[in-house]
């Protein structure tokens, strides 16, 4: 199968399924009375307008992007790891409440940005663990660890030696030598964080299509009695590739708060990024260069949607549901079936 | 979710004072019920073969659908919530088409379909009742359905539905030759094909009568709470399948786990009155969540589950 030609069957799917999402999207806004061509170009302009609205958007992608790595890599190897939402929270609180203390330049950051990344490896390695010990699959689990790591954030957000007396409850500033400011280029400000998510997207792209490991877990996700045969340890990869997961959705958590614009950690931070990276993956094919674009699609209608809402009084929920909509037209692979009834293109 | 967590945080049955182990017993009832509804949705689906994470977004259709009729209607009709039940079912029973369609025409993969149907719900429930209600996106004060009161005991039309329901599974899916021919789909589906049984068929009415269940599990749940909010159902689909699982994809089992699981939900709030010292009642919340992933390690025994399950492809 020529590769270059799946590629751009792929691409054409997901084009159509954005397209016919904008479609579906259109009806409900002319159902409350919404011009729809209105509403997309307010949300286009609300977030790539200005040269300010611009640098929020290259901000809000970060987080997408680090978790549409998270659930991607997941995939890669088979898992379903729903649980990124709350990988994303434990990193976060636990980088905010460290960073507090982080004084020494450059260290201060490596080590939040690593404990970020620890933490959110340790709530993802639980579920890995409950599967290759007691064979219970991972979706239920994340789900539960889910609810459990809002109820941890909740109750630490109550112990008086971490709550500030704030209107919402919200933990001390990361110190401000460990906070990570973003590169000014002229008046464009790059995201340090998204730079790493660049860098992180590359390496991950590098080592699943090129090194032996890649291999192991490619096989894993597809082939995992092959896998066997072959001498591949099943359990250590699914173990080390969901721990690396949860790693990344807590690096989103402590890219997050260790931004000057809000260098603390309180419960509403998250639009739900740790969930929204599972539509990007399938948004990406859980392509780790595919997920730029992908995750700055999103950082797009974050930013536009809040715009929107501020110069038509348009719910902002309107980017979350056309969001939904994609990942339908995706999840069902109607395209898919419509223009390659006989899977010509989709088995390469 | 965090939404739906928070929610569950303030809506709980604070507002029923629990004085007595009667009164503890009335609230757990009531909190399994809308897991029993969904708890039986998915074991139609699950025996037949087809995953449905999706039980947690028919649920969320279902409440708003229902909370959506009570407040269209006017404001005296009785008739109001009995409509609302009737097009939550038809909400979940929409949504399982979807579903359906998807997994069992297309092939798909059916966690993911659930996935993206939970989303679209979550997202699609907040925005439309942003536009219908305003605000925060939850609706009004809504009317429920009749009370009669037994002694202690309150008797809801729900709860002798829930009942119903319960025994017509049981019957259904063990005493007839539709649910002969649904455990065949869920465990062998090459011979039931071989059989002249059409899988495809059978799978499909599983999973529209998984829908249905879930959607009045919804409506039980705007029943009890009065009103919809964003997200209400707050994984109580999930939990319903954790009790599924619990249960060994056995009815009477089911029961047992929802009890337990509602049981754990009342006592979230009530533990401290009962053990005499505080807990703080964040870490009462995870309580259910806790022996939920403990019961999936099967601490509480193997259980047996449908062969098949999940794997449409093997069943062409």
């Amino acid at each position: 199968m020529n590769s270059a030609k799946h590629v751009l069957f792929e691409s054409w799917c997901t084009l159509l399924s954005l397209v016919a999402a904008l479609i579906l999207g259109g009806l409900v806004l002319l159902y409350i009375g919404a011009s729809p061509a209105h509403v997309y170009q307010q949300l286009i302009l609300g977030a790539v307008g200005r040269l300010d609205l611009l640098n929020e958007t290259l901000a809000a992608t970060t987080p997408y992007l680090l978790c549409g790595l998270a659930l991607s890599l997941a995939f890669k190897a088979g898992l379903f790891n729903i649980g990124a939402e709350g990988q994303l929270f434990m990193g976060a609180m636990a980088a905010a409440i460290v960073g507090r203390y982080m004084t020494t330049p450059y260290l201060g950051a490596c080590i939040v940005l690593l404990v970020a990344f620890g933490v959110g490896m340790f709530w993802g390695a639980i579920p890995a663990w409950l599967k290759i010990r007691f064979g219970v699959h991972e979706v239920i689990n994340t789900i539960m660890l889910n609810a459990i790591a809002f109820a941890a954030c909740t109750y630490v957000l109550k112990l008086p030696s971490i709550r500030l007396n704030a209107a919402t409850p919200q933990t001390a500033d990361v110190a401000r030598q460990a906070q990570i400011g973003a590169l000014k280029l002229g008046g464009l400000q790059l995201d340090r964080g998204l730079l790493i998510g660049m860098l992180i997207a590359l390496g991950l792209w590098y080592i699943i299509r090129r090194s032996w490991v890649g291999f192991e877990i490619r096989v894993v996700g597809a082939q995992p009695e092959a896998g066997q045969t072959a001498g591949i340890s099943e359990r250590k990869v699914l173990f080390w590739v969901f721990a690396c997961s949860g790693g990344l959705a807590g690096l989103a958590g402590g890219f997050f708060v260790s931004a000057p614009a809000h260098p603390y950690f309180q419960m509403g931070f998250s639009p739900g990024w740790g969930f929204w990276g599972i539509a990007l993956a399938l948004l990406a094919r859980n392509h780790p260069l595919a997920l730029l674009p992908a995750a700055f699609l999103f950082g797009m209608l974050e930013t536009g949607s809040g715009q929107l809402q501020l110069t038509t009084g348009i719910p902002r929920e309107i980017a979350y549901l056309l969001e939904a909509l994609i990942i339908l037209f995706i999840s069902s692979r109607i395209f898919h079936k419509q223009l390659d009834p006989h899977g010509k293109y989709t088995h390469a | 979710m965090l939404d739906a967590f928070l929610a569950l945080q303030t809506y709980s049955f604070a507002a029923i004072q629990l004085t007595s182990l009667t009164a503890l017993f009335v609230v757990t009832l009531s909190a399994a019920l809308p897991l029993l509804l969904a708890g039986l949705g998915g074991l139609y689906s699950e025996r037949s073969g087809i995953i449905n994470i999706g039980l947690e977004g028919m649920m969320l259709g279902g409440a708003f659908a229902a909370g959506v009729t009570s407040f269209w209607l006017p404001q005296h009709t009785i008739l109001g919530p009995w409509l609302g039940l009737a097009a939550a079912g038809t909400t979940g029973l929409i949504l399982a088409g979807l579903h359906a369609y998807v997994c069992i025409h297309m092939r798909s993969d059916q966690i993911i379909s659930g996935v993206a149907i939970n989303i679209l719900v979550a997202q699609g429930t907040v925005f439309l009742s942003m536009y219908l209600f305003g605000g925060k996106g939850g609706s009004p004060q809504v009317n429920t359905l009749p009370e009669w009161a037994i002694g202690p005991f309150t008797i809801t039309p729900i709860l002798l539905l829930g009942v119903g329901l319960l025994l017509l599974s049981i019957w259904s899916i063990w005493h007839t030759p539709f649910g002969l021919r649904l455990r065949a789909c869920g465990e062998h589906p090459k011979a039931a094909q071989s059989a002249g049984i059409s899988v495809q068929k059978i799978q499909f009415t599983a999973v529209l009568i998984s829908g249905l269940l879930a959607g009045l599990g919804g409506a039980v749940l705007l029943n009890e709470a009065g009103r919809f909010g964003k997200e209400m159902t707050a994984g109580r689909g999930y939990i319903a399948l954790a009790a599924l699982i619990f249960g060994g994809w056995k009815p009477i089992p089911l029961l047992g786990a929802c009890l337990f699981f509602g049981c754990a939900f009342a006592l979230k709030d009530q533990l401290s009155v009962f053990i005499g010292f505080s807990i703080p009642s964040e870490l009462l919340s995870m309580l259910p969540y806790i022996v939920a992933m403990l019961a999936l390690c099967g601490f509480v025994g193997k259980v047996h589950a449908p062969a098949s399950l999940g794997k449409t492809e093997q069943s062409h």
